[in-house]
């Protein structure tokens, strides 16, 4: 298992190094710079004068040559860089807000799950019942709804135009301090519009995972004992169904910051996705690349831990 | 306070943003003879909230380069000289200053009651030390070029500082003396920074101020917290906290002024104003900006530098159904290089300058040459009279002012198609000459001098003329207005610079807009008529805002 999971990790430096210079020269070869900063926003600024500070920042050489010194910085001080716009380390910028982000995530997550089980479940004892159209229903939409719509509807329903929640951020204007109240207002939008999404995905999964442990020998084997049907669902198929999802969970974790990326636009919350996307449009390439190659290096641990997972909790599967 | 802040970009920015209301507002102006105070006498106390679109970069002023930092840092710092709500510049940290008879020696008297607000006595040497720093390349600030007239900065002694330029040059109070990134900065403190890592320094927790606020709290992109200095030189501003909250986008400004949660917002789109003019919460702002709206014209492009095409797409192009129709007179026609709100040297008369007239544009491209062909449109030796027009992607306003354009032009045989960019490929295409017409705005400078966008002395990269004008003439007089010291002689010239100007084209001047802004009528001593062409206009006259106890 060590072996397996050391062999793992030298396998992502090759592949963190791909991501990291395929962003690059996505980066460096589209259109336009980082004009905000020195084209004419400062009025008297001469085109000769901003020369002299792209120098300064690099910006004169070719995007491989930047690459390589963004590279540089990061292996030998460990540095994602300074941003161009604010000028403070991109590690703490991004340390700043990846608990945002994590929250977001992870409450929607937990939130996906504790419906998605019961629903996938019943739906599945209760096969072509309404309950299970319902679900159906449901993944259908979820999955052909984009998530950044769906976030504008509903702020647009309970925000704008019933007052009922907040439009946007994570805490009422002078409110000082954690209050839980408040953070759960602001919350409720952007976890359901996050959660609905996902709630598609794992709804279809966790049906036709327990379909098909229910058509098992051993699930009649089960019921042919006398067991209860309590007994024969929860503890026989649910739990041998949970194991393939444990993979989906690795697999399904770019979707999830993705779609916590476009939530957090939606609805102004400072995290990962909104200082990814301003520093977009700022061209400021450092803030760029530390969030896309910090994002990178979350999905590909994610997808690591999930192999893991999988190893540790079914006694058949081994790496060796 | 209000400190000129420079940004042309921006404001090109947001000029293609703002644009466009209907005039009905009047109803909740006070009397323009005095504030808006309801009764009783101003108190200490209470916090003002004000919504700002975007987050703040930075508080360190050297490197404010975005409009709603240049905003909140307006609170915290204080220039040499300060210019009023009606651009007229007077004494700040400076109690007064002599120029000398070849305008190219100023003398600055700094007041002696001025402090940091750690308690440091602000000298001569926090004022030198300001421009040590932006000369030093290794500072990386971007204001470096509004001191390339500068040739030495001096401090006989710690109350006198003395800029000797290299040539006369007026517009140096205005534009420089009184401008944002140029107002002193403590030499006790950020003197022990290297300069290379002045801008990666973090200041947030212990910033040392000169204006009527310093900062309490920055929590990066959510909110900025102010508290009013009590050893400020004017005396302790009666509003104790000032709290800036940062929303992403102007709709969620919009929603956080209709709540009542924040009192005023850094900038309005038409939208917001349109929704929020009727509001009886709200006192309305609503003064000539210092801004005009115009299409850049590239010279390099041989059909352009023709100058009677020029004057053919004017008389094509119906301004006033623009200003009227589209933007419900939220603008005004005028054609001329000068804001607006720089009143003393804005002449009334361009706003008649270039009346529609599509008989006259037609005349003059049939005598120049240019044949109706069986497209409908106009062709000389073959070539099709046709060019692009550069638009800023996302702006609803542009699009709107593109389509009548559009439409003017093919009317009298004149082919245009628009190029959307987003607005960072917008503005490299503009420096690197790669455009025939860009649609934007520009202004912010707090002078009427258009020697950077008009003077062939300007031409990249030694200035913004990306499109390459060139007249001697009026090359001469704008350089004389530069060097001329009195201001009626400015004025003189000013006017004979835009009558040049009507008779070049050197640009499409197409209208100047109004600033508005709305402020919620629980802020006490505010003078709608006092508070000028931009958000830090409004703020000139803060201190003495109050909020009933």
């Amino acid at each position: 298992m060590s072996s397996y999971i050391s062999r793992r990790l030298v396998g992502l430096v090759p592949l963190l190094f791909g991501i990291s210079i395929i962003s690059y020269a996505m980066m460096g070869l589209a259109p336009g710079g980082p004009a905000a900063i020195f084209a004419g926003m400062a009025r008297q600024m001469t085109p000769a004068d901003r020369a002299v500070i792209m120098h300064n920042l690099g910006l004169d050489r070719p995007w491989y040559v930047q690459y390589f010194y963004w590279l540089k910085n990061l292996l030998v001080s460990h540095s994602l860089g300074y941003s161009f716009i604010d000028g403070r380390p991109v590690m703490t910028k991004i340390l700043e807000k990846l608990p945002v982000t994590a929250e977001l995530i992870g409450i929607s997550f937990a939130v996906t799950m504790l419906v998605a089980i019961p629903v996938a479940i019943y739906s599945a004892t209760h096969k072509n019942s309404a309950i299970d159209y319902l679900a159906t229903v449901i993944v259908f939409v979820g999955y052909g709804m984009p998530i950044f719509w769906l976030g504008i509807v509903l702020l647009n329903l309970f925000s704008v135009r019933l007052h009922w929640l907040p439009s946007s951020g994570l805490t009422n204007l002078g409110v000082s301090g954690f209050d839980l109240a408040d953070r759960v207002r602001h919350l409720i939008l952007p976890v359901a519009t996050l959660s609905f999404v996902s709630l598609a995905a794992w709804i279809r999964y966790q049906r036709s995972s327990m379909i098909e442990v229910l058509g098992e020998d051993f699930i009649r084997t089960a019921a042919a004992k006398g067991l209860g049907r309590w007994t024969v669902v929860y503890k026989h198929a649910f739990r041998n169904a949970l194991l393939p999802l444990i993979t989906l969970i690795g697999l399904y974790l770019p979707a999830l910051l993705t779609g916590a990326y476009f939530v957090e636009i939606v609805f102004s919350i400072p995290g990962m996705g909104y200082i990814g996307l301003n520093a977009i449009f700022e061209r400021d390439y450092p803030t760029i690349m530390g969030t896309v190659f910090f994002s990178a290096v979350l999905v590909v641990l994610g997808n690591l831990f999930a192999d893991i997972a999988y190893a540790a909790v079914d006694p058949r599967i081994r790496y060796d | 306070m209000r400190l000129t802040v420079i940004f042309a970009a921006l404001t090109l920015f947001a000029l293609t943003a703002v644009g466009c209301t209907s005039s009905t507002q009047t109803s909740s102006q006070p009397p323009a003879s005095g504030p808006n105070a309801v009764s009783g006498k101003p108190t200490y106390g209470g916090t003002l909230k004000i919504g700002a679109e975007a987050a703040a970069d930075t508080v360190i002023s050297l490197y404010a380069h975005s409009e709603g930092s240049g905003n909140d840092l307006s609170f915290l710092y204080d220039g040499l000289v300060n210019q009023d709500p009606n651009f007229n510049v007077v004494p700040w940290l400076a109690q007064s200053w002599t120029i000398s008879k070849d305008g190219k020696i100023y003398t600055f008297h700094l007041r002696r009651n001025a402090l940091w607000s750690d308690g440091v006595p602000i000298t001569s040497a926090d004022v030198k030390f300001e421009y040590d720093l932006t000369t030093n390349p290794a500072s990386n600030a971007p204001y470096r070029s509004d001191y390339d007239v500068v040739k030495s900065v001096a401090t006989p002694d710690k109350y006198t500082v003395v800029y000797t330029l290299k040539e006369a040059d007026a517009p140096f109070l205005s534009s420089v003396a009184a401008s944002l990134p140029h107002v002193p900065l403590p030499v006790h403190v950020y003197g022990k920074v290297p300069p290379s890592q002045l801008a990666h320094a973090d200041f947030s927790k212990n910033l040392v101020t000169s204006g009527p606020y310093t900062l309490s709290e920055w929590k990066h992109d959510d909110h900025l917290q102010l508290t009013s200095n009590k050893r400020w030189w004017k005396g302790r501003p009666y509003i104790d906290q000032i709290y800036i909250k940062e929303y992403t986008g102007n709709e969620p400004v919009q929603f956080a002024l209709q709540n009542g949660d924040v009192d005023t917002a850094y900038f309005l789109t038409t939208a917001m104003w349109e929704s929020l003019k009727g509001d009886s919460r709200f006192m309305l702002i609503h003064n000539p900006a210092d801004q005009f709206n115009w299409w850049v014209v590239n010279m390099k492009n041989p059909i352009l530098a023709d100058i009677n095409v020029r004057r053919a797409v004017m008389y094509a192009y119906d301004r006033k159904t623009e200003v009227e129709k589209l933007f419900h007179h939220e603008d005004v026609a005028t054609f001329s290089p000068i804001p607006w709100a720089q009143k003393w040297a804005f002449d009334p008369s361009t706003e008649n300058a270039y009346q529609y007239d599509p008989a006259k544009a037609q005349k003059i491209l049939e005598d120049d040459g240019w044949k109706i062909g069986p497209d409908g449109y106009r062709h000389k030796n073959g070539q099709l009279l046709s060019f692009r027009s550069g638009l800023i992607q996302g702006s609803a306003n542009s699009v709107k002012s593109f389509e009548l354009w559009q439409a003017n032009l093919k009317a009298v045989g004149i082919k245009t198609d628009a190029r959307q960019t987003e607005f960072n490929t917008f503005y490299n295409d503009e420096q690197k000459g790669n455009f025939d017409v860009d649609n934007g705005g520009f202004g912010g400078g707090g002078d009427p001098d258009p020697f950077i966008f008009l003077s062939s002395k300007a031409w990249p990269p030694n200035g913004l003329n990306y499109g390459h004008f060139s007249d001697p003439k009026l090359d001469a007089l704008i350089d004389q207005a530069r060097t001329a010291s009195d201001q009626a002689h400015r004025k003189a010239l000013y006017f004979e610079i835009q009558r040049l100007v009507v008779d070049d084209v050197p640009d499409f001047f197409d209208a100047a807009p109004y600033y508005r802004n709305v402020m919620n009528k629980r802020i006490l001593g505010v003078n709608p008529a006092h508070s000028g062409s931009q958000f830090t206009a409004t703020m000139y006259d803060e201190p003495i805002w109050y909020i009933a106890q």
